[in-house]
């Protein structure tokens, strides 16, 4: 019971001559919540593909749950939940309907089956619905039976593709609970979203991958004062010449200079001048017209790690 | 093997549910293979006989008998009418052609006199022209045969090798069972496989730990249920309305499951390679039509000219195998059981195909 | 009015478009005709052209003058085999007769006795059995027929009421023509319509500043376009094999009806495609209906030698005068009730577009 969730070592995935995926190496303990970020097209679907055996990898090991995925893939699946992005839900059945099936094909024992599609539509707050067709839910209430139909054959790892994607805040925030609430029940959560938000405030560790490599990976916290401790966020009439950007660079204490939507962003250690230098040298050249001191967010630090904003 | 039947029966059922809730497509599908038979029948009524009018200006005991001639040349409807008449219906171009069976017929050929036949043809298009050209002399010479027996010596004695005759419509009818059990069953199958893509379902399959196999067993299982729904209603319509009791009432049962397999196996493969039902579905019910027409189902595929093409389809061995049912006789030159391992071939070979295509697509 | 059309083309620009993009779509249009032209080019060359082997028994003269007149005939694909070798054949089905013709022949012919020639059948059904049973007479009548000599003094004299013949082939091109229109109309503009309701993509027409009238008119013009690019495929292919060739201005009624036909086909589509609203019952429905009306319009036949009640039925099908026009037209260079059925097409024409109009306009309200 030792070996991790997901193991994945120099994994590369190659479509003809485009590498998706290119020498990944990464661990997800069990029992924590990992969140996986990055744009579109990082690499990122391709990973959780072959994680969950819907993909063959080029090269490289994948161990789910401490087995091959390649040479015992039904096993692994047994013991996989997924809330595939699609939902992939029968809209033209019932919500039972949809659970029973589901059932079947995981092979939950018959007379347990009954009270677990109780339990579960119970959790999901379904109850009332359980016999109306699903294509008359919202879809937050299809989420919601996704993550029921995930959980009906207790997965020991649950994978979550963007799971808040489309859903109003009421059921975002459900969600949330309900992820956060597997992990007390010693569940791995693998998620993958594009909300800072979410990643944050859900993941014990994140990987931010980008161009089928991995570049960076640590937990919310560790990732954000890594790459900075503050952000100056300044607006400057004109815009900063190039020439303000490499002085900048220079200053003792930056760590980093971005420009983003018309916003210079200045990441700063610790060094509680570094401010005021930094103020000094914009103003010598250009009108300050705003400054905002904030701690840097997930989108910062991917600005920083990639040099491109998240959904590019 | 618990579970893979388990996984079996429940994409079967999952499946058929999920037809029920299409319920026009599920009714229009059922019936298809009546409406073949309807309007099937609609041609064989045409394909045999042109009406022809026949003006009898002579009525002599001997212009009778070749009006009885004409009646007897497996070539007219003959209607008797006045000349007015027959030039209106020419006209309005409801029948074929106007004979004229001129005063004095009798006494000329009595007196061993030349008789001139006016026939005045509608020559619409060659092929039924050219059947009155043929069937006109054909029923005078048989009319001598019969009038002149010392003259006209040379007769055709018929020996059939049959019990008794086969209408067309009973022939057809065979044929046209196996042809809407094949598309009912290629159509249902590409439906409920297709969607399951379009709709982005194949997901729920795709990261089940369930057998590959199991699930397109199952799903072929569906498009059985639904097709012998259809086989029913079509074989009901065969028995009670046209009238053909099956010879061997077992083996329609068991080549029907048998012709069944292949038409469901190749809809799973179909849909899971088209992944759209919007192609699928004009696809499998266009392409039947040239299928069938190649397959014999209007007698023997050597005899009509398409021996070579008819080999590759399914649907000649089967329309063999339930001629063999119903009518008790063979219509192919390979025995039963060649038939039957054919149909077996290509079932085997469709499911294995489609379960290939289905792994495939899972695990690219 | 520039804004108006600007917006019309446009919905058919993307119509055709996509129309263009869906290969499968556009051969399972053309599958249904393609499928009963392999069956009339394969009863053209087969009909009556049944495999026979001939047993002749007699080396005679006159024996061997019925045996050229067999082997001669049209109506056979004669092969003259040993009395063994023919059954044989009969047996495995190779051939669907046996004639023979007896020893003794020429000498009971000579003594103007009863000369019966034998032909074994299998019959098995009554298509071919009354093919056969057409054959040998009609070869004994040319044995009759070629004699100096000949005791039947009948003859016939044909008067044709057209001055060309039509080939099966030609004839049945113009209802598989008007099965294709159906099918491409009913089908390619009802699944247009259809998958507007099914892939929402609607509401992006329904909420754009354009006129109703501008929404249908467009999907309207989409379909009849499609269609009519699939008839002038035909159309010049039919001219360029010599099998559609209409003399001069005849060209004209024919391209009318073409084009009426289309546009019922489009409306007929767009009527299905709003009402139902699912494109797979739309697919089902339009080309069950398209073979009805294919049927009725003469199908695989002539209309004018179906069954009276079926002609009944007939007459109420805009297929059945749109056939007529264009074969009047095309074949016998005639206008011959032309009036009657432009006015049926027209009025079936003007009638489907109008329902089809208002069921896309109540869709849309609803």
């Amino acid at each position: 019971m030792s070996e991790p969730a997901i193991e994945l070592v120099e994994m590369t995935k190659r479509f003809r001559n485009f590498t998706a995926v290119d020498r990944l190496s990464l661990t997800v303990q069990r029992g924590e919540i990992f969140g996986l970020l990055g744009p579109n097209g990082s690499g990122k679907t391709t990973t959780v593909n072959v994680i969950s055996g819907l993909s063959r990898p080029t090269s490289g090991t994948v161990r789910v749950l401490g087995r091959d995925m390649l040479t015992e893939p039904r096993s692994v699946r047994r013991l996989l939940g997924t809330i595939p992005q699609e939902t992939a839900l029968y809209e033209e059945l019932s919500a039972e309907a949809n659970l029973r099936f589901h059932g079947d094909l995981f092979d939950v024992p018959r007379s347990r089956l009954p009270s677990r599609i109780d339990e579960l539509l119970r959790l999901v707050q379904l109850e009332d619905r359980r016999r109306d067709r699903v294509s008359t839910y919202s879809g937050g209430m299809k989420r919601r039976l996704a993550l029921a139909r995930a959980l009906l054959h207790d997965p020991e790892l649950l994978y979550l593709d963007e799971p808040t994607l489309g859903v109003d805040v009421q059921s975002r925030r459900a969600i949330w609970d309900h992820v956060l609430d597997l992990r007390t029940r010693g569940k791995t959560v693998l998620i993958t979203t594009n909300y800072l938000e979410e990643a944050s405030a859900l993941g014990d560790r994140l990987a931010i991958i980008d161009r089928g490599r991995l570049v960076a990976l640590d937990s919310p916290q560790q990732l954000k004062s890594k790459y900075g401790d503050t952000v100056l966020d300044l607006v400057l009439e004109p815009a900063p010449s190039p020439a303000l950007l490499v002085r900048l660079r220079s200053i003792d204490g930056v760590t980093a200079v971005n420009t983003a939507d018309g916003t210079l962003k200045v990441n700063l250690t610790g060094d509680p001048e570094a401010t005021g230098r930094v103020v000094t040298a914009v103003t010598g050249e250009a009108k300050l017209l705003r400054i905002n001191q904030h701690e840097p967010d997930l989108d910062e630090v991917f600005l920083q790690l990639t040099g491109r904003e998240l959904r590019d | 093997m618990r579970s893979a039947l388990r996984v079996i029966g429940a994409v079967c059922v999952k499946d058929l549910r999920l037809a029920l809730t299409e319920r026009v497509f599920l009714v229009i599908g059922v019936i298809i293979p009546v409406n073949f038979l309807f309007l099937f029948s609609l041609f064989a009524l045409t394909g045999g006989e042109a009406p022809i009018a026949v003006v009898m200006q002579g009525q002599g005991p001997l212009a009778r008998q070749f009006v009885s001639s004409l009646e007897h040349a497996h070539s007219f409807q003959v209607h008797v009418m006045s000349t007015a008449d027959a030039e209106r219906q020419l006209q309005a171009g409801r029948i074929v052609g106007v004979l004229t069976v001129p005063g004095g017929f009798d006494d000329d050929l009595r007196a061993g006199r030349r008789i001139e036949l006016p026939v005045e043809v509608n020559n619409l298009q060659v092929d039924f022209t050219n059947d009155i050209r043929r069937a006109v002399p054909l029923a005078i010479t048989s009319f001598y045969a019969q009038a002149f027996p010392d003259q006209v010596v040379v007769q055709a004695r018929e020996v059939d090798i049959q019990a008794g005759d086969t209408g067309y419509i009973p022939y057809l009818a065979v044929s046209i069972v196996v042809a809407g059990m094949f598309v009912e069953g290629l159509l249902q199958s590409v439906v409920l496989t297709a969607r399951e893509y379009e709709e982005s379902t194949i997901k729920e399959l795709e990261l089940s730990p369930a057998s590959r196999w199991a699930v397109a067993l199952g799903k072929v299982a569906a498009g059985l249920v639904l097709t012998a729904a259809a086989a029913a209603i079509v074989t009901a319509v065969v028995v009670f309305v046209v009238g053909v009791h099956p010879v061997h009432p077992l083996e329609v049962m068991l080549y029907g499951v048998l012709m069944m397999v292949p038409a469901v196996a190749l809809g799973v493969l179909v849909g899971t390679l088209l992944k759209r039902r919007q192609a699928a579905i004009p696809l499998a019910l266009g392409s039947f039509l040239p299928l069938f027409f190649l397959s014999g189902p209007f007698g023997p595929p050597n005899w009509g000219g398409t021996a070579v093409i008819s080999l590759v389809s399914p649907l000649t061995y089967a329309i063999a195998l339930f001629q063999h049912a119903f009518h008790g006789y063979l219509t192919a030159q390979t025995p039963l059981a060649v038939d039957v391992a054919v149909l077996v071939g290509f079932a085997v070979a469709a499911v294995v195909a489609a379960t290939a295509v289905l792994r495939r697509g899972m695990m690219a | 009015m520039r804004t108006y059309l600007r917006a019309l083309i446009a919905i058919a620009w993307k119509d055709m478009g996509v129309w263009v993009r869906r290969p499968s779509t556009i051969v399972a249009t053309v599958l249904p005709a393609v499928g009963f032209m392999i069956i009339i080019l394969i009863s053209a060359q087969a009909v009556g052209r049944n495999p026979v082997a001939l047993v002749v028994l007699d080396r005679g003269p006159q024996a061997t003058r019925l045996a050229h007149s067999l082997e001669t005939s049209n109506a056979f694909r004669v092969r003259t085999e040993t009395p063994e070798r023919a059954r044989q054949l009969l047996h495995d089905l190779d051939v669907a007769a046996v004639i023979t013709i007896p020893a003794g022949f020429d000498e009971t012919y000579s003594a103007h006795r009863s000369d019966p020639v034998t032909i074994e059948i299998n019959n098995l059904n009554l298509d071919f059995t009354n093919d056969l049973r057409r054959s040998l007479p009609a070869a004994i009548t040319d044995f009759y027929a070629g004699q100096n000599d000949s005791p039947v003094l009948v003859q016939v004299q044909e008067h044709d009421l057209r001055s060309q013949d039509v080939s099966l082939v030609q004839f049945d091109l113009i209802p598989n023509l008007a099965l294709l229109l159906t099918v491409a109309g009913v089908v390619n503009c009802g699944l247009a319509t259809a998958r507007e309701f099914e892939d929402l993509t609607i509401k992006e027409l329904t909420l754009a500043p354009i006129a109703r009238s501008a929404l249908v008119g467009g999907k309207l013009l989409a379909g009849w376009t499609t269609t009519m690019s699939l008839a002038a495929i035909v159309l010049v292919g039919g001219a360029a094999a010599g099998l559609l060739r209409p003399a001069g201005w005849y060209w004209l009624p024919a391209l009318v009806v073409v084009a009426l036909f289309g546009l019922a086909a489009a409306g007929l589509g767009a009527l299905l495609g709003a009402s139902i609203r699912r494109f797979q019952p739309v697919i089902a429905i339009g080309i069950n209906l398209s073979l009805y009306l294919f049927f009725l319009s003469g199908g695989i036949s002539v209309a004018a030698f179906l069954p009276d009640w079926v002609q009944t039925v007939a007459r109420f099908t805009p297929t059945y005068y749109g056939v007529h026009a264009l074969q009047q037209a095309i074949f016998y260079q005639s206008t011959d009730l032309l009036g009657q059925d432009l006015l049926v097409l027209g009025g079936t024409a003007a009638l489907t577009v109008a329902a089809g109009a208002l069921a896309l306009r109540r869709s849309i309200a609803a």
